[in-house]
């Protein structure tokens, strides 16, 4: 299929240099820790700074954290804000090897969007996102029809969307006759 | 407990600082990710299928004066006549007959045998691959008599061609390039390495045909012309190497670069 072959060649030329790998792999670490730990920072801080808890105590709780399953079952707003920072790392690495390859991208606006809409996305549901709670609004998102839940999936298909875009202009090997 | 309301999970609350602050710094973690992530080299520099970058250095205006115009009066006479654009459309004809949908679009031919397509700027190693196996195919006729389709309309190669290496090389690579294709740009690297690696031999030949995207590249005809007028006065593979070296590509090439280019060849 045409957009498999997109796909690999597009992964084969990027993440053939172990640098794209890394930026992938450094983006992805960052969002997801600031996703998983952003809204427990205040619970994290008094645990990190108590002098009665042991340091393998405070490592294991700081990865508890990321509570991908509660009680056996799988948790989805979890599961989307991990498919976010695992998408949100693929398109910065994506990027940057389109943005250094000097060319004209059309999946910029929706990269981007895909991004800030991420960023609306982090934070749990039921607290409200992060960047709205800046601005006093983040009770808001209470009253939408998943409570908030729709920013993280707005997100994925943007950052999928502009994944395919991107990989589909550095698959590019010729200019095209119009 | 004074801190239990602060201390339950997911309550969201904390430090008033922690979250723009988290925010600033992921922001600006991302930014200098994009920026400064990747290449650590000049931001002007293109790849070249990772076989080293090729810089295309920030294209300043050129203005010529009456006296350098007069050095390459043949040249601008010749460019000027439009003497060579029956040429540049039939290789374009060619081209589009044997199945070239855009550029570099290269075709290796195995003398009396096989043809193989090569659809845009493939890597070294790519082309290696089909030159090695044409090669053998030349060396056995295994694929002697051959049907090839469209391929097989391509032109044969004639001493009119311009050809870089021995005309009567068991395996040709007809290439047909837009001067002003940033793909072209860098598999014109890519064909020089394979010419020095695989022409010495006398077994391997380089052909060169237009194939100016007029539609993309408007600029692109004129300056294919300007490659015949250089082949006139026997430089058409030095000014072929040198429009592609400087060209910023995306039809953004000076129009007085290919009177520059003449000059500095010691065209006249």
């Amino acid at each position: 299929m045409k957009i498999i072959s997109i796909l690999r060649e597009a992964i084969k030329e990027v993440f053939s240099k172990k640098r794209y790998i890394l930026l992938a792999l450094s983006v992805f670490f960052v969002v997801l820790f600031l996703a998983f730990w952003l809204p427990n920072l205040a619970l994290l801080s008094s645990f990190f700074l108590s002098k009665n808890i042991g340091f393998f105590e405070k490592l294991s709780f700081s990865f508890s954290v990321f509570n991908l399953f509660d009680n056996g079952k799988l948790e989805l707003s979890s599961l989307m804000l991990f498919l976010e920072s695992l998408l949100f790392g693929l398109n910065v690495a994506l990027f940057s090897f389109y943005y250094k390859k000097r060319k004209k991208y059309v999946g910029g606006t929706a990269s981007i969007g895909g991004m800030m809409a991420g960023l609306l996305g982090i934070g749990c549901a039921s607290c409200g996102s992060v960047l709205l709670s800046l601005f006093g609004f983040s009770g808001a998102v209470l009253f939408l029809p998943f409570k908030g839940e729709e920013f993280n999936v707005l997100s994925i298909v943007l950052l999928l969307i502009s994944s395919y875009v991107l990989m589909k202009r550095i698959s590019e090997k010729s200019c095209k006759i119009q | 407990m004074e801190n239990e309301e602060n201390n339950t999970i997911n309550s969201g609350q904390g430090s008033p600082w922690a979250v723009p602050g988290a925010i600033l710094i992921s922001g600006i973690l991302i930014a200098g990710a994009v920026i400064y992530g990747g290449d650590s080299k000049n931001n002007n520099a293109m790849e070249n299928n990772g076989q080293g970058n090729v810089a295309v250095k920030q294209q300043e205006a050129i203005t010529l004066s009456e006296k350098d115009l007069k050095k390459v009066a043949n040249f601008q006479e010749c460019l000027n006549s439009g003497k060579y654009a029956a040429r540049v459309s039939e290789n374009l004809a060619d081209g589009t007959a044997s199945g070239g949908q855009g550029t570099p679009w290269s075709i290796v031919v195995v003398e009396g045998g096989a043809k193989y397509p090569i659809n845009g700027a493939l890597p070294y190693a790519q082309v290696k691959a089909v030159l090695d196996k044409a090669l053998t195919e030349a060396k056995d006729g295994s694929t002697k008599g051959q049907s090839n389709g469209a391929l097989d309309s391509v032109a044969k190669v004639t001493k009119d061609d311009h050809v870089l290496g021995n005309i009567n090389a068991p395996v040709k690579i007809i290439e047909f390039s837009d001067p002003e294709c940033p793909f072209c740009k860098r598999f014109h690297i890519t064909m020089e390495e394979i010419i020095s690696n695989y022409g010495k031999g006398g077994q391997v030949a380089w052909v060169y045909r237009h194939f100016p995207l007029d539609s993309l590249h408007p600029k692109a005809r004129k300056e294919a012309e300007a490659l015949e007028c250089a082949g006139e006065q026997g430089k058409f593979w030095e000014y072929t190497s040198k429009i592609y070296e400087v060209t910023p590509s995306n039809n953004r090439l000076d129009p007085n670069q290919l009177y520059k280019i003449a000059i500095d060849l010691g065209l006249n």
